[in-house]
């Protein structure tokens, strides 16, 4: 194999290797927003990673600013056994720019509380920025569009 | 010239890649086999002696099935579609491959009709170890930590003791 047909496929196994990694960003977010897991929540972020979540018509839900806050954020969420949330994020559709990256992807809320039957609790949309740092992608801001909250 | 070590690396890291692909493609073969009752593929997403664990996040079992004949039976014991229609939806993916074994963590979701409607029946956690053989990757054991379910929702069959 010549010099540069290796590189070309060392660059494409790298892209696919990006993906791979950045969804797997987004599963630990779900798995670690979902049973409260703190540090493991604010790491998915950068130090000073934004959360920034709003209603479609703009409405501000909250906000938070660095880990210090993310932490805190969670910290204050009810959690199993109270309450039993599954963020599922679906449909990923995830540009890599070298070692930055734009994901736009649809987030659905399913939850217990209480003992409840389970329902769907919110959905919407998340629009992320990602930036890579010492090979490890991380979320430098997502954007939460909560497009629908319960009735209940 | 590309070296024979630089190819050995490239190597690896599409083998692995194509594991995590292949597990997915697993993952993915579980809920459309079980969805359509397709009884031996969805037994066959398991080793022989493959272990599929029902129980409630609080540890009460729900029915736990030891080999592919045992899996055969329950699925058989189940409707399926044209009588219910249901989706078991896989998500959030937490894969890590060691050789030929891989332990996953992931949710599942599962969606129905009770004549009402479209409804999520239930939701909870898989926690899977997996082994692949000849080539293809199959549960070694599916724990499925179930932490809310619709009250009165049963898919078993008329006349078969529920699980």
């Amino acid at each position: 194999m010549a010099a540069n047909d290796l590189e070309d496929m060392q660059r494409r196994v790298q892209l696919l290797e990006d993906e791979r990694d950045i969804g797997d960003v987004f599963s630990r977010y779900s798995h670690t927003i979902d049973y409260g897991r703190q540090e493991e929540w604010a790491d998915c972020f950068t130090e000073d990673g934004v959360f920034d979540v709003f209603t479609v018509d703009g409405r501000k839900v909250h906000k938070e600013h660095g880990r210090g806050e993310l932490f805190r954020y969670l910290g204050g969420k009810k959690l199993p056994p109270q309450r039993y949330d599954k963020h599922v994020l679906a449909a990923p559709l995830i540009d890599v720019k070298g070692s930055t990256a734009k994901a736009q992807s649809y987030f659905i809320m399913f939850s217990s509380v209480a003992g409840s039957a389970p329902f769907i609790g919110v959905y919407g949309r998340y629009k992320d920025t990602l930036v890579k740092e010492g090979g490890r992608w991380y979320l430098k801001e997502r954007l939460a569009e909560v497009e629908r909250t319960p009735a209940r | 010239m590309a070296s024979q070590q630089e190819l050995a690396a490239l190597q690896g890291r599409i083998q692995a890649l194509e594991d995590e692909r292949d597990i997915l493609r697993t993952f993915y073969t579980y809920s459309h086999t079980i969805d359509y009752g397709k009884t031996r593929e969805w037994s066959e997403c398991f080793t022989t002696d493959g272990v599929f664990n029902v129980f409630m996040v609080d540890g009460t079992p729900v029915h736990r099935e030891n080999n592919r004949t045992e899996l055969k039976a329950y699925l058989a014991s189940k409707l399926t579609p044209p009588e219910v229609y249901d989706k078991h939806i896989l998500a959030a993916p937490v894969i890590k491959i060691t050789g030929d074994k891989a332990t996953a963590e992931s949710f599942f979701i599962a969606i129905g009709d009770a004549g009402d409607g479209p409804l999520v029946f239930t939701f909870g956690r898989y926690t899977d170890t997996l082994m692949k053989e000849k080539g293809k990757w199959l549960i070694k054991e599916r724990k499925a930590e179930t932490e809310t379910r619709t009250p009165g929702f049963t898919r078993t069959r008329k006349g078969v003791k529920p699980a």
